[in-house]
């Protein structure tokens, strides 16, 4: 006769499994009373030493992050998986519920449509559990709640519906979409329960430089009713934050070679980017500084560039050139030239250039360099880090957006 | 060091036995013949015979105890112990289930089939608890617990009443027989106050025993421990410190096939005019000179007695009805009200319900309490928020945002949960770690679930052996009822009087109708979000 496990042996090995991070499947009608359920049984675990756990597990949260995420079938699997990386770093340093809700859409090149998709939603919970820096007997631990439905008509209120009572009342909410347009349907209905929404908005624009450039035409407005009501934090404006410091301070410090009057003196923009977004975000962010607005616009098809006449008091060209790789997405360089009696004549290397390398963003200007360096972990937990702790959507990037957004108003020159 | 005293009376049961002396058998419960109408129905199976199974299980019946059930349906003594025996291993999982402990109780379960509107039916009730009182010793000690529809209250304590076995006790007689009532005790204040003088044609009030389940949970009787145990609390408990009070009761269930019941009820009679007016004397009252029973409602009661008089002509700015519409629950699109069974399709019955009163009173003038109860929510919940006036001046107002964060506002909030999870949690600021003054709210929580290993006892247990004990203190008293009737009772005509022209107004699974929320708005309020 086979031997039946224990009942309690089997509770206390889900329970093991729970805080060591494997996923345990969840009625989803009873997903927070599943929950209570498992942090007790691990506390009494804890008090009786059933399970081989530290001995002070501390169930942690400040913040709510929701994060939707298209899941798997098209190759979004990565993204998936990404965002989990990112999770174990994001945990430690901010303890929060932490929601995510993966949306199955049809695997289009299998020929898969949305009615071959199964209706149904899916939840399971796990525990992140950390042991406290300097406290190796403490563990601070959260939970992990991880609902899966299928892109189906009304899916954004079905899995909505799920999700929402999940979020712990009195704690910032911050909704993060992965993947999907600002404007979608699917996520309206979100939107009363999320004071923050976090997007990152390379996710709205194709990877073609004029198309780009054109969809922030129906994305600009949205951003903007959005900031009505909620704090919005666009991942590509804070991945950008570390090239603006760069800049600023290369005209800030004491000892810099360049004299803050010479902004007044530039006459010419380069950037080169792999992330239209963010070249973009970051020359409107310039041109807002700069007082400047945009004046008209051509592409430049065969080297993939897109220039842009803007003036204030003066007028000054730029030109964002695209870049493709597939590694490593964002600014590339920045070059600003000076007016010649300030600079080194029409060299086309002469200027300030501000480069990215590993770690590190150089300013180089004559022969002198100057290095910003880069936060140790990925840049994209960094920012998000910092979105974390923010507390409002940054005016500078509103206005860099509303320049932004008339890169493309104004008459095109082909 | 000082001697403890012998108790210089001996009680009686101490005189006839002196080996009970400290071994905390004061309140052991009498031998009693505990009678249930309506024994076949939902209630009894779900929630009164789990009661009574964990109180035999916890050795709080006496030996001479009878349960005896009753209703239409024919079945014998052995039919209806099978029946409950599957009831119990259905409906509470929680209670350890061994065969023999429950061969053991079944012994002393009992069914009479009678038709409760016959003398016959009362008549053979009587000859069966004679029989059994004379076998078990109850003396003649009879509880009967209506455990029907409403229709039949009076019905039932008149059949009793004619063949003897309900008769009215002088004030100062112990209370038997007891009769417990269940919620709703009236339909509106007139048929109240009708059915309450036709029971004290034949009982005393002190006879009667009320039920609002509400009352017999952890945390509800927590809420006065809470406030009285603790100094800390007390003393900032009044208008100068708080700024608002919410207590929120949401379902995210639909009638689940009670819809005939839920057509004639509706939210406002079936949730706000028992438990949360219950809820709102407990946070509200003074504090009660002792514990007993009479001491606690007269504080209870003075609560609903000082509530200001609802306007007439502005009942549409503190009172929001709703219906729910079709929409997503967990994940499950589920129908509007109008399309559940046994509803009208036209039906004009409240799903939802919001409030808004204030107590006339030193302690609370000006202090509004919203109170809001709906079925079909985004989440089901019950329980009562404190909001804390912020501080006097904003010494970290520099930080951005933060103060106009919508959902986030200034202010501690005490919440006290009383469901799912029963807890307390406090909202409290903390600065932030790291190398500025940045400010963030956090939740102290305490959850009653994981801070005691015991298992809680249900509310039925508790008030169930209360009425076994005689202790009324968590039952509702006449006057507390009419009070409660009579507040509510000009909402209730303006809503009969005028129709809804929106229904339905709010979608299954979110917080109610758009009217609830500009309520709060005009004090510049709003609903916490849950």
């Amino acid at each position: 006769m086979a031997n039946i496990p224990d009942v309690k042996d089997l509770e206390s090995s889900r329970t093991m499994s729970f805080l060591t991070g494997n996923k345990s499947a969840v009625d989803v009608a009873k997903i927070e009373k599943e929950l209570a359920s498992l942090w007790k049984s691990a506390r009494d675990g804890e008090e009786t030493g059933d399970l081989p756990i530290s001995d002070h597990v501390v169930r942690a949260c400040v913040l709510n992050f929701c994060i939707l995420i298209r899941d798997g079938r098209s190759g979004d699997q990565q993204r998936v998986e990404a965002m989990n990386d990112l999770l174990t770093g994001l945990s430690l340093r901010h303890p929060a519920r932490v929601i995510l809700g993966l949306v199955n859409e049809a695997d289009d090149d299998s020929g898969e449509t949305y009615k071959d998709l199964e209706e149904k939603v899916d939840a399971w919970v796990s525990a992140r559990c950390h042991l406290l820096p300097g406290a190796k007997d403490k563990q601070v631990c959260c939970e992990q709640i991880t609902v899966e439905t299928t892109y189906k008509h009304g899916v954004g209120e079905s899995l909505a519906s799920v999700i929402n009572p999940l979020i712990v009342p009195d704690l910032p909410a911050f909704l993060y979409l992965s993947g999907f347009h600002l404007d979608a349907a699917l996520i309206k209905p979100f939107l009363g329960y999320f004071q923050r929404v976090v997007f990152e908005l390379a996710d709205n624009l194709e990877d073609d430089l004029d198309l780009a450039i054109a969809q922030t035409t129906s994305c600009v407005p949205a951003i903007f009713a959005l900031s009505g009501e909620h704090y919005v934090h666009d991942l590509s404006w804070s991945l950008i934050k570390p090239y603006r410091m760069a800049l600023a301070q290369t005209f800030d410090d004491d000892d810099v070679a360049i004299d803050p009057a010479m902004l007044q003196e530039i006459t010419d923009i380069e950037l080169v980017t792999s992330d239209i977004a963010q070249g973009a975000l970051y020359l409107a962010w310039l041109a807002d500084r700069l007082n400047l607005s945009p004046l008209s616009t051509m592409i430049d098809k065969a080297k993939s560039a897109y220039e842009i006449t803007m003036a204030g008091d003066r007028q000054i060209k730029a030109r964002i050139v695209y870049s493709a790789v597939e590694q490593g997405k964002g600014i590339k360089s920045v070059r600003l030239r000076f007016a010649p009696d300030q600079d080194q004549g029409q060299n086309q290397d002469a200027g300030l250039l501000v480069e990215a390398e590993s770690r590190v963003i150089k300013s180089c200007y004559k022969g002198t360099t100057e290095y910003l360096e880069l936060p140790m972990d990925d840049p994209r937990e960094s920012a998000i880090d910092q979105i974390l702790t923010s507390k409002k959507t940054d005016p500078f990037y509103l206005r860099a957006l509303g320049i932004m957004a008339a890169f493309n108003k104004k008459e095109k020159k082909q | 060091m000082l001697e403890e005293k012998a108790p210089s009376d001996k009680s009686q049961d101490e005189a006839s036995n002196p080996l009970i002396s400290g071994l905390d058998l004061e309140k052991q419960v009498k031998p009693l013949a505990f009678t249930i109408f309506g024994a076949h129905g939902d209630l009894n199976k779900r929630k009164l015979l789990p009661a009574i199974y964990a109180l035999y299980l916890q050795g709080l019946l006496p030996r001479g105890f009878v349960l005896l059930g009753t209703s239409r349906t024919v079945m014998d003594d052995e039919g209806f112990r099978k029946l409950m025996c599957e009831s119990l291993q259905k409906f509470a999982p929680d209670l350890p289930f061994e065969q023999d402990a429950w061969d053991r109780f079944a012994t002393c379960l009992f069914y009479q089939p009678a038709d409760s509107g016959s003398h016959e039916g009362f008549a053979s009730i009587k000859t069966r608890l004679e029989e059994l009182g004379q076998k078990y010793n109850t003396g003649g000690r009879n509880v009967f617990y209506l455990s029907t529809p409403p229709s039949l209250y009076w019905p039932i304590i008149e059949g009793l009443s004619k063949v003897g076995l309900v008769e009215k006790r002088k004030v100062n007689e112990e209370a038997w027989p007891r009769v417990v009532i269940e919620k709703p005790f009236g339909h509106d204040l007139s048929s109240s106050l009708e059915l309450d003088d036709h029971i004290h044609d034949v009982m005393r009030e002190h006879q009667v025993y009320r039920i609002d389940h509400y009352l017999g949970k952890e945390t509800v009787q927590n809420v006065m421990v809470f406030r009285f145990a603790n100094s800390i609390f007390e003393p900032i408990w009044n208008r100068n410190y708080i700024e608002q009070i919410q207590i929120t009761n949401a379902e995210t269930i639909g009638v689940e096939g009670r819809g005939a019941y839920y057509e004639e009820a509706g939210a406002l009679r079936d949730m706000v005019q028992n438990h949360l007016m219950q809820l709102l004397a407990l946070v509200l009252m003074e504090p009660p000179i002792a514990m007993d029973a009479e001491t606690t409602r007269d504080e209870k009661i003075k609560v609903l007695r000082a509530l200001k008089p609802i306007d007439l002509n502005r009942i549409d700015s503190v009172a929001v009805r709703g219906q729910y519409d079709q929409g997503f629950v967990a994940g499950v699109e589920v129908p509007a009200y109008r399309a559940e069974k046994s509803v009208k399709p036209d039906s004009n019955t409240i799903t939802f319900a919001a409030l808004k009163l204030e107590v006339d009173n030193w302690r609370w003038a000006g202090v509004p309490i919203y109170l809001r109860s709906g079925k079909r929510m985004a989440k089901s919940i019950t329980e009562v928020s404190i909001h804390f006036k912020p501080t006097p001046n904003n010494l970290f107002g520099d930080i951005p945002g933060l103060s106009q964060a919508p959902s986030n506002p200034e202010g501690n909030v005490l919440v006290m949960q009383i469901q799912p999870e029963e807890g307390i949690s406090l909202k409290f600021a903390t600065k932030e770690p790291g190398p500025t003054t940045s400010v963030r709210w956090l939740n102290m929580d305490f959850r009653y679930g994981t801070a005691f290993g015991t298992r809680t006892p249900t509310a039925y247990e508790r008030l169930i052996l209360d009425c076994l004990q005689g202790d009324p203190s968590l039952y509702a008293r006449s006057d507390f009822v009419e009070a409660s009737w009579r507040y509510l009772q000009p909402v209730i005509e303006h809503w009969e009087k005028n129709n809804p022209t929106k229904f339905p107004n709010y979608k299954a699974g979110s917080w109610g109708p758009k009217e609830s929320d500009d309520m709060l708005a005009q004090r510049g309020h709003y609903w916490r979000k849950l």
